[in-house]
Parts: structure tokens; sequence; C-alpha cells
């Protein structure tokens, strides 16, 4: 690769400025030692030699850099592999203070205009961002002069990746250029782009518009009604795409320009908007169904001050639940209880009349994803509810959901329970909460097993005391010996937060009492014994401290003779902990002759593990001690 | 998941009882075959075998000290030793988000790795309780998962059976984790050699370039190639179960033969030690020609005569991809795999056994973690045929 | 655009097929013995890429630097010459089938870099009367100005015209996107002279699994009908993936899809050899027999032993079980 550094592509050199300067030794070094490396064979060396790079920008001075750094990377940019140009295309949107600041800032558009042109997906990306990030910092006049030119080369070229990175430039002028004739010249660009033969542009202008609408929203007093010609004719265009994949970026266009009027409090468009809306909601291509049932509540929000209007949503709503794609509905479901809360505030019979009917045929969708997506949020239709309306109409339905098959339509519906709990207690759900728990604590996948464990102590405090001691009290010990280390974890976890609920008597009772009289058989196994451990010594610090001296501590003893060495560094640890929850004072005796003596004991093991163990847990409880 | 229990327990029954009145005093007792250490040589055997110590690592080594009989690893309890075991647990702590140390810092950890490996022996002793694993390579996400199920070092006591490296995209990472913890705690955790870990084959199958693209040089690779050599070749879990990562040799009758190896080098192109990290057993009967082109296949009457003479329960190892992560052959060997969805492809189950006080073993199967997404610019290696 | 990354998958093939090559798998001893310029073949082509097409040949360095793994080296060697071997057997001179001479046609369907014409061309001359590729119009162009170069560099080895096909029009290079209407197909067929009552071969390599199931069904029973429509003269050898009833078809869908933004509308549909063949047997003639065998049954029984000792010496192989699951799931079916 020939490195033209003589003839700098971009004429940035200012001679007649420029104070001459004799080069030293050293300051060729770093760039003729980078040059080097970035004509290396193996494409590793290249990219550590590029990531570096701006510490060469650093050591040359903001002048060298200019004249000699830029136009060298302009060359690489030119001729190099996508690995070095990503890197490149990240490193120069960082560099306006390298090369002199902003004034001079101009002189990195060239490098990145070339790498915007690429194929590689990644490196035009940064190379866009990089662009968007410099032109921040440049002035009006630069952005006419420079930046405008540049994106108007991208988007004329004939190859489609020039205009996709152009559709992503917009952004950064849109609202930046103050003369209305020069926006127009600007949206005419953008439409020509959304208007592009290939689907893959037209894509890049779609996916960029409402970023661009948003901007104008924001500065809501720039625009004028050709633009806004302009935007309807783009959205137009782009909802009469014949390529699914692009149509559909028109929901997001379309919330786009609602929010534009509504901030403009310009209400006359709205029917109009309400029709397109419809069109979108009612498409014959599954993926621009989907895209509004996903963006559902969006839509209709922006129609909120309209009630007539507002209303019309709710039959398209209605065969959305109905849609023959499992994705559109699984789509809509989500969206159920944000629209129900919508629409109730003007026509509450509709949610029991019509909504809840269609929410009953979604919990019993075939597909299981569909009755998933349900179950994650039905819940929250109990706030919309009155009590008797709630155990009437979303009882029933919640009652069946917990009975599902599929483990996570059960466990979400048992993660959300708290706002139904709000309305109507969950006591009402007893009955059937226990065995979806009792399923999905066996399941095969212990990261369901898991999940069910971890809402545990929410449930509990909704639960009355009784319940959850004759039901699942059992089950939060089983899990104390699951073949799988984390259930065992989060069941030791578990006892803890419940006991913090329930209290120290109950742990004591109902827990620790239950545990030491576990099967010696059982104690045979060090997995046993370890897991047990690790349960009273969780509990140490939530229970009180007779119980502690009581129980806990003679079986901690008892441990410490333990033949195998993982046990005996654990209990060192245990022993650590249990003078940090204990009274000092009130059991300095206790501390002195009974613990001390033991860890003095173990510090002077076989084992290398437990003496450090050992040594570590004694200082710490002779500094408590202090 | 399976607990498993088809072979008569008696022998673990009375061993267990010598075992609850003796067992604490285990640990007091020398293990039976330990080295008496010359300062010559790092490796004693009681064949003056002509060691090939060709490189610097190897030759620092020669200034470690002697050591009284109590074990084989206890150099690391002194306080000078204290700023050691921060730094350990400052690397555990660095790698466990996968991130690689610094050449600098592998240098150093290799040296540390060294000066624990070599008291090592080739048949090392390993007591229960113990979780057994087999191969890994470089599937670091999936390493990870093995501790969620198995419980975390040291906690838990492991022994993993070879080929931390190659196929994988985290190789480094996971031979770094792993000689870390060794070096941290080297009684709670054993780690055996593969037959990938050799210059060989890891020049083919991918450690050498993941070396190269990390560091940018192959100063790594020569490291832990360089510490593969010390890695044991073979374990002995309470008498009762022997653990290889390949399988039998012709060559070797008894488990006193192994001991007299010298296994400090490159795994030879064949021999015994070469056996011993490649062969697979098979359901024909004797000795076969291995299709790998090293080691052989051995018959269960080879296996049952193998226990039989060295008073076996077991002979656990892996090297073969099994579906379900573990498999029976021979009724007494078991092949144990710890990679789940081997190269990211072949939809396997990984699995660990896990063996109590009592010898009892428990299996238990596991899936591919969820890995987190690998945004790279350039294409992989070809992984299908298009 | 996803024209352009099942074009890509080319480049997959001929690095490993270069690969391959550079390891001493390929040309196995029966290709070599009679076609000894095999390797000259595939190294001028290799070689020229770069001055064609910057682009792609960096992508295929890469894709080359990037280690291959034995079993990749192993699967293009199967997968090469399980497809020269089923052509070999329906090459066979016909002695008592006067008809044409036993001249025949082969029409490479998604045909990439694969230079087979120059193979046959050389062993069988004037039998073969028509080779033709076809396959998008970027790989067309790209394929054309490699090989015309090459003949200005090695007439002898290539013979061909400007635009890559031959001077006397045997070889011809045609650009047509698969996804299009078959009719139109054989239109274009007509036109670069194919000779529908001429016996003909249709290859099929790794290029039925990137169209969609209906359009797959079309091309093959219009192209069934219209060569078949006088005498039982078509033949079809088709190489591809199957999904397979474990888990390796829906992780590969996913590493594709993910990967590369590559999918395989057929993968999990035609997921045995069963099903694959059916797709064929419920079109064509019930009195023709189907074969289909999958790579690994190949690799283990269908080998002589002397050739499969040379393949594994060629290179250190470890990953036995590795190796049969992958070659499991990919079949050649012929008739």
């Amino acid at each position: 690769m020939s490195i033209a550094m003589s003839n700098p592509s971009t004429a940035t050199t200012n001679t007649a400025t420029a104070t001459p300067t004799l080069p030293k030794e050293d300051d060729l070094y770093p760039l003729a030692l980078l040059m080097d490396e970035l004509k290396h064979d193996d494409i590793a060396n290249r990219v550590e030699a590029m990531k570096k790079v701006d510490t060469i920008a650093i050591a040359l001075g903001p002048e060298r850099t200019r004249d000699e750094l830029i136009p060298f990377l302009t060359e690489v940019a030119q001729d190099d592999e996508d690995e070095v140009f990503a890197v490149l295309a990240e490193k120069l949107g960082s560099f306006v203070p390298y090369v002199g600041g902003p004034k001079y800032a101009t002189v990195l558009l060239p490098p990145l205009e070339i790498l915007s042109a690429t194929e590689e997906t990644i490196v035009r990306d940064k190379a866009v961002d990089s662009l968007n990030s410099i032109a921040q910092e440049l002035s009006e006049e630069q952005i006419f002069h420079d930046f405008v030119p540049l994106i108007e080369h991208l988007a004329t070229t004939e190859w489609f990746s020039s205009k996709v990175s152009a559709c992503g430039l917009f952004k950064s002028v849109i609202v930046r250029v103050k003369d209305d004739k020069f926006r127009k010249v600007l949206l005419q660009l953008f439409y020509n782009l959304v208007l592009d033969d290939t689907p893959m542009v037209r894509r890049a202008a779609a996916k960029n518009l409402p970023t661009l609408i948003d901007l104008l929203t924001q500065n809501i007093r720039l625009s004028t009604e050709d633009d806004w010609e302009f935007i309807s004719n783009m959205f137009q265009k782009i909802v009469t795409d014949n390529q699914d994949s692009v149509k559909f970026l028109a929901v997001d266009v379309l919330i786009s320009i609602l929010k534009f009027f509504n901030t403009k409090k310009d209400y006359t468009h709205l029917p109009d908007l309400l029709h397109s809306a419809i069109q979108l909601i009612t498409d014959e291509a599954w993926r621009v169904r989907y895209m509004a049932a996903d963006r559902f509540i969006q839509l209709a929000t922006e129609f909120v001050e309209q009630p007539q209007l507002l209303q019309q949503f709710s039959q398209p709503f209605l065969s959305l639940c109905e849609d023959n794609e499992s994705d559109v509905r699984k789509a809509i479901a989500k969206q159920v209880p944000g629209y129900s809360k919508l629409i109730s505030k003007s026509d509450k019979t509709i949610v029991l009349e019509k909504i809840f009917p269609a929410i009953q045929t979604l919990s019993m969708d075939e597909n299981e994803t569909v009755r998933t997506s349900l179950a994650s949020e039905i819940t929250n239709m109990a706030e919309l509810l009155s009590k008797q309306e709630c155990i009437d109409h979303l009882i029933p339905i919640l009652l069946n959901m917990l009975k599902d098959e599929c483990p996570d339509v059960t466990l979400n519906i048992i993660s959300n329970l708290e706002v139904v709990n709000n309305v109507v207690g969950i006591d009402i759900l007893s009955e059937n909460l226990l065995p979806a728990i009792t399923d999905l604590a066996i399941d095969v996948n212990w990261r369901v097993r898991m999940a069910i464990i971890k809402n545990i102590p929410l449930l509990a405090k909704q639960l009355s005391v009784q319940f959850f001691q004759e039901r699942l009290s059992n089950l939060c010990l089983s899990w104390l010996w699951d073949s799988v280390y984390s259930i065992r974890d989060a069941a030791v976890e578990n006892l803890t937060k419940l006991t913090e609920i329930f209290g120290s008597d109950w742990a004591r009772d109902e827990i620790i009492s239950r545990l030491l009289k576990s099967k010696s058989q059982l104690l045979e196994n060090f997995v046993y014994r370890i897991t047990l451990l690790h349960a009273l010594t969780g509990l140490v610090p939530v229970v009180d401290y007779e119980v502690v001296i009581d129980k806990i501590l003679p079986f901690v003893n008892h441990l410490s003779q333990d033949p195998v060495p993982n046990i005996r560094f654990n209990v060192a640890k245990s022993y650590a902990m249990i003078v940090e929850r204990l009274d000092k004072d009130k059991y300095k005796d206790l501390i002195d002759n009974t613990i001390i003596p033991k860890l003095q004991e173990l510090t002077e093991d076989q084992d290398p593990d437990v003496k450090f163990f050992a040594d570590k847990s004694l200082k710490k409880v002779k500094k408590l001690m202090e | 998941m399976d607990v498993d229990s088809d072979i008569p327990m008696h022998d673990a029954i009375e061993s267990q009882q010598q075992q609850s009145s003796s067992s604490y005093n285990k640990e007091s007792n020398p293990p039976e075959n330990n080295k008496h250490v010359s300062s010559s040589s790092p490796i004693t055997n009681s064949s003056p075998s002509s060691d090939i110590i060709s490189n610097s690592i190897k030759d620092t080594v020669n200034t470690s000290t002697t050591h009284d009989n109590t074990q084989s690893n206890n150099n690391n309890t002194t306080s000078s030793s204290s700023s050691n075991i921060n730094q350990l647990e400052e690397w555990i702590e660095h790698l466990s988000k996968c991130q690689i140390l610094s050449e600098d810092d592998v240098s150093r950890l290799c040296k540390m790795a060294v000066d624990v490996l070599q008291y090592e022996q080739n048949v090392q002793p390993v007591n229960v309780p113990v979780t057994i694993c087999g191969d890994v390579h470089g599937q670091f996400h999936d390493l990870m998962e093995l501790f969620q199920i198995g419980g975390p070092c040291p906690d838990t006591n492991y022994l993993f059976m070879g080929d931390y490296v190659d196929r994988g995209y985290y190789s480094v990472e996971t031979v770094s984790f792993l000689v870390c913890m060794k070096v941290r705690y080297p009684n709670r955790i054993t780690i055996l050699r593969g037959n990938h870990e050799s210059r060989q084959i890891t020049q083919v199958y991918g450690f050498y370039d993941e070396c190269l693209r990390k560091y940018g040089s192959a100063n790594v690779w020569k490291m832990f190639t360089d510490l593969f050599d010390y890695f044991p070749i073979t374990a002995l879990v309470d008498n009762k179960i022997f653990c290889l990562h390949g399988g039998l040799s012709p060559m070797i009758e008894t488990i006193d033969q192994v001991r007299e190896l010298n296994r400090v080098q490159e795994v030879p192109h064949e021999g015994p030690m070469c056996d011993l990290l490649w062969s697979d057993p098979d359901d024909r009967g004797g000795w076969g020609i291995s299709p790998r082109g090293a080691g052989f296949t051995f018959g269960q009457d080879i296996s049952e005569q193998f226990n039989h003479t060295n008073d076996l329960n077991l002979i656990a190892r892996a090297h073969q991809l099994v579906i379900e992560g573990y498999a029976w052959s021979h009724q007494s060997v078991v092949t144990i795999f710890s990679a789940p969805n081997y190269c990211y492809r072949c939809g396997n189950q990984a699995a660990i056994m896990e063996v109590d006080e009592n010898l009892n073993r428990q299996f238990l199967q596991y899936d591919p973690a969820v890995r987190p997404g690998e945004p790279t610019v350039s294409r992989k290696t070809p992984d299908y045929f298009l | 655009m996803e024209q352009l990354v099942i074009q890509e998958t080319d480049y997959d093939a001929i690095s490993s097929k270069i690969a391959c090559i550079n390891k001493k798998y390929l040309p196995d001893p029966q290709i070599f013995s009679v076609y000894p310029n095999y390797e000259l073949l595939y190294n001028s082509y290799f070689n020229e890429l770069p001055k064609v097409t910057r682009r792609s040949y960096n992508k295929i360095k890469k894709l080359m630097s990037s280690n291959n793994y034995p079993i990749m080296n192993i699967g293009t060697y199967l997968r090469t010459v399980s497809i020269d071997h089923v052509l070999s057997l329906y090459l066979l001179p016909n002695s008592d089938n006067a008809e044409k001479n036993n001249h025949f046609q082969i029409i490479n369907l998604g045909c990439g870099t694969d230079l087979r014409y120059f193979q046959y061309n050389h062993i069988y001359e004037e039998r073969l009367e028509r080779y033709i590729d076809v396959d998008f119009p970027m790989a067309i162009e790209t394929k054309g100005r490699v090989l015309s170069n090459l003949n200005k560099k090695n007439p002898s080895l290539f013979d061909l015209n400007d635009n890559g096909g031959s001077t006397d029009g045997k070889y011809q290079l045609m650009s047509f996107n698969l996804n299009r209407n078959t009719d139109e197909l054989i239109k274009q067929l007509e036109l670069v002279g194919c000779d529908f009552s001429l016996k003909t071969i249709i290859i099929t390599e790794c290029c039925l699994c990137y169209i969609e199931d209906a359009k797959s069904i079309e091309l093959i029973s219009k192209l069934n009908s219209v060569f078949n429509a006088k005498t039982n003269n078509l033949h079809w050898v088709s190489y591809d993936p199957i999904g397979g009833t474990d888990k390796f078809g829906q992780i590969m869908t996913d590493n594709l899809l993910f990967q590369r933004n590559l999918k395989l509308p057929t993968l999990l549909t035609y997921n045995t050899k069963e099903k694959y063949s059916k797709r064929f047997s419920s079109i064509i003639n019930s009195d023709i027999s189907i074969k289909i065998e999958d790579m690994w049954e190949i690799f283990q029984t269908k080998i002589p032993l002397k050739e499969k000792t040379r393949v594994q010496k060629c290179e250190f192989l470890d990953e036995l079980e590795e190796l049969k699951i992958i070659l499991s799931h990919y079949v050649i079916l012929y008739f």
C-alpha cells in the first residue's frame, strides 16, 4: 500500500500561517512506527496499532495530526480490512480535540465519508455515529459548507451502503438549518431516499424518519407547511411500500407524526391519522400488524384527548387479539391492561363486555408464547376493577392460567400477584396457587425452580402464616436438598428472608428444629452437612441471640471436628459470623471460652485452607472483641 | 438428575468404615507414594529418567525448596505468600468476568503454577468428596454454569480431567481461570492433562490462534504449553476411582507403572503416556488400532482386568463427546463430557459426577449457559458446509 | 440483501476447497489420474480472483487464515468425491445405447466458483455436449471475468472466450436468480443451447437448501417434466444439509441466522433422508429409483480402505464423535 504523505488528499495545510518546525527524531518516530505496524501482514498487529492512533495524535500535536496523520488514515480507510476500519471509525469520533478543536474538525470528514460507504455494517454504523458526534461540535457554517455536502455525496451515489449511511446523518442537521428553503432541500433529499429502488435504503430511511420528526417536534416552531407536506408524502410512500420490511416501519413514523401535532395542539389532522392507524392495524402483512400491536398503547395514547376517536380503536384491538399470526397475538396480549386503562376512562363497559372475553380466549391460546406474554401483564387488570368485578371476571382466568402446563405462564402469574393482592387478597387463589407452585418447584429446568424460589418471600408476605406453614414450609425445606447447587443456595437465602418476615420464633420452631432433626443417614453425605451449615449460618443474622447460642452454635461446634476439610473451613467462617451477630459484652465469656479456642484449634489444622480461613476469622473476631 | 449406584458398593462400605474412624487423620499421614523431592530435578521418579528440561520456566524451577513429607502441596501458607493470595484472588475475580490477564500476569501465574504442579504426582491422590468433570474446551460460560450446578470451589472439591483449551472461543480465559484456582486452592482442585494440552494439537485446534488474537504474539501460548508439561496425567480418588483423560495402555498393567513414567514432556506420539491421554473404550474385546491415529481402543476384558489388578471400582475418563453428558462403557468405565453444545453446534448435554465420602456417585446433567452475543466484524471459521 | 448473504456461502465453499487441496486431501487419486491439472486449476483461479474483486478475495483469505479444522477438510473432501463418484456412474458409456454416442450435458444450479466444467471437459471431451453454470448475476459476472483473465494467461488450460464461456459454446455461464419463475429458467436454458432430449445431469450442491419449499418443488417438477418429456433422460445429484431429529438442525438454523443472517428454509422440513428423498420421489416417475446417503455412511462404508487411510493421514483428526454428528447431517441424493 502506498502512503502518500507528501500529497495529503485534503487541502487543509495552511502553510502560510504554520510555524515551520524541524521534525525531531522522536517526533517522526511515532508516526513512522504506526505506519509500519499498519502495513503489517498480520491483521492483529494492524488492529492493535489502530487502537493506539489517538495516542499518536497527541504525540504529534494538532497541526501534524491534521497535516500528516489524517491524510494517512484517509488512505488506510480506502484499503484495509473491516476489523481495522471498525477501530478507525470509532476512534475518529473523538478526534476533534486532537486536530485542534471544532475550528478544524471538518478535516475528519473525508476519512469518515469513505468509511460510511463500506459494506460491513458494523464499520458503517460506527462511522455514522462518529460523524454525528463530530457534527455536534461544528458551527452552522461548517454544517452548511461541509457536513451537508457530505450527506449529499453519500445520498446520491450508486452504492446502496452509502445511501444507508446517509439516512443516519440527517438527524444532525435537520434542526441546525434555520433557513426554510434549505431545510426543504434536505427533506427533498431524504424523500428521494424513501423512494429509493433498494429496499435496504428505504428501510434505513423509514427507520430514521421518526427521529427527524421528533427533532422537529422538539423545535416546534421551526417547521413549515411545506415541510409537513413532504413528511406526509414520505409517510404515504412508506405505508404503501411493497416490502413488508419497510411498511412496518410506518407505525413508528405515524406515532412521531401524532406526537408532533399533539404537541402543537393541532387536532385537525387527527381523523386522517386515525384512519392511517387503523389501516396499519388491519394491514394484510402480518409484520405490519405485529408492529402496530406492539406499539398499540403508544398509538392509542395520542388520541386520548378525543374519546370518540379513541373508541374507534377498540374493534381493531379485538381483531388483533384474534389475529391468525401468533406473533401478533403475542404482541397485543402484552398491551391488554394498558389499553384497557386508556379506554376505561371513557367507556368502562367495553372492558368487561368485550375485552375480558378476548382475554379469556387469549388465556387458552394454543400457542404457549402468547399465553406467556398475556401472563406477564394480565394481573395488572386488577387495578381497573372493583373487588367484585375482579372476583367475577379476573380471578377465574387467573385460576385457569395457574394450571397451565407451560412453566413460564404460571411463573409470570405468580411473579405479579401483588397487584391482585391489593384488590382482593390472594387467599382466594391459594387453592390453585399451591399445585402451581409445587409443579414449578420440581420442574426439570433448574432455572424455573430458581424463579419460583425467588418469588416465595413476596408470596409469603401476602399469604397468612398459617397457610404458608401448612402448605409451603415443607417445600422450602426440600429445596435445600436439590441436586443443583444454585437451588440449594437460593433455598438458604429464601429461609433467611422468610425469617425476616415471620420472625425468629417461627424460624426456631419450624425451621431450625426440623433441620437439626435431620436423619443421621442424610448427614453422612457431605453435601447435606455443608448445606445445613450454610442454612444455619445464614439464619444467624436474623434470629435472636438465644437461638444462636442454644441451637446453632452447638451444631457448628460439632462440625468443627468434621473429617472433611471443606466443612471445617466453613465452620471457621461461621464462627466469625456468629461473633458478629452476638452482643459482645453479654456473651464475652462464651466467645472467649468456646469460640476463640475452637478457632485457635482450627488455625493449627493440617489442611492449609482450614488454616487460612481460621486465621482470617480469628483476626476478625479478635478485632470485633476490642 | 441421575443417582447412579449400579456398581456393587460393598467395597465402598468397607472402606467407609475405615474412613470414618481414620479420615480425620488422613490428612496427617502422608499419601502412600509421596515423592522425596531432590533439588536437582523437579519430578522424582524411581527411575532416573532423562528429563527434558529445555526452557526457561523449567530452569527457574530448580531453585525450589525440598519438602517435608506431610503433603504434596503445603508451601503456600507462609506469610510471604499472603500477597500471593491477594494477587490470586484479584486474578480470579478478574477472570470470572471473562476478562483475560495481562501477559505479565500470565507469566507470573505460570511460574507460581509450576511451583505447585511439579510436586504433584503422575497418579495424584485425591480425597472424597469430589466432583469429577470432563472436557471443557474453552467454553468459559459453560464452565461458569458448571460451577452453578456443582457449587463453587473451594466449598466443593473438583477434579478436571483435561482438555481445557481448543475449539471454544474462550480457551485463554478458561485455562487461566482453572490454573489460578489450582494455585489458590491446590488441595481443593485437581487439574489433569488432556490430549489437547499439547503444543502440536493447540496449533491445529484453535488455542494458538486465540492467543495470537488476544495477545498479539505467541508468548502466552508458549507459557501455557510449557506449563502443561507439569500437569499430572492421572488421579486416584480414594484408591478406588482411577481418573484420566483418555484410557488404558497396553504397556501399563499397574498403577505403579504410571508412577514410573516421566511426564514432564510434550505429549509423545506413541507410548504409554500418549495412550493414557488418547485411548478410547470400545465394544470389541482386546486392544485395537485407534481411528484417532494415537492411543488404542480397549475392550471390556482389558478394563475389567485392570480394575481387578489394581483393586479399583471404576475408571473415570473424558475425551469423547457423549450426547447425554456421560455414558457407561464396560460397566466399569464412565465417560464424562462437560462441554454442552460442543463447538456451539453439536447439541449435546454436559455432565459432572459427584462422589461423596462414601464413594456414592451422582451424575448431574446440564445444558449450555445462555451465551452473551459475540459481536465481531469478521466471519468465524466456516462451521458448516455451505 | 439476502442474495448477497447466500452468495457469500460460496466463499466458504471455495476457501474450504482450497484448504483441502493445500492439505492434500484433494484431488483424490482417482480424480488425479484422469485430471492431473486439478490443483493447478483451483490455485490459478484462486490467485486470479483478487485482481478482479479485492473485496471477495479478502473475505476468502480471511476465511482461510482462520484455521480450517480437519473436520472441515474431511467433510469438503467427502462432498467433492461423492458428487464426482456419482457423476462418473451416470457417465459410464452405455455400450448398447448408440443414441447420440453417449453424449450428455450438465447443468450446475447455484454453481458458485465450482470448476467442474474443466475437469469434465478434459475427461469426456466430445461426449460432454454442454455444461451450463447457473448462479446469481453478480457471481456469474465475477466468475466470467476471472476465467477470461485466466484464459489469456493459460489458453491451453482454459480455452475460453471473453465472457468466460468456451469458444465452441459448450461451456455457458448463465446469470439467473433461481427464485424467479422456473419457466423463465427453462427459456434461458433453451437460449444457450440446452437440448432437452439429451441425457442431462443436474447438480444442486448446497443450492436447494437456500430456496423456499414451494419454489424448490416448482423447480424440481418443471425441470423434471421438460427434461423427461420424451424419455427418462434426467439425472439429478443433490447435496444438502438436513436438520436431523436431534438438536443439531435447530442450532444450525439459529447460528447461521444470528451470525450471518443466512436462512435455510427447508432444513427442518426435510430433516431426514426419507423426507428429503420424498420431495423428489413425489414428483418424478415412480419407477426411477432414488438413492440417498449421508456423508458419515459414505465415509464409513463407501471409501475404500486404502483411500481412507490416505485421507486420515493428511491431518491429525481428534474429533471423531463430532465428525460423525456433522457428517450425518449432510446427504447426497441421486437418481
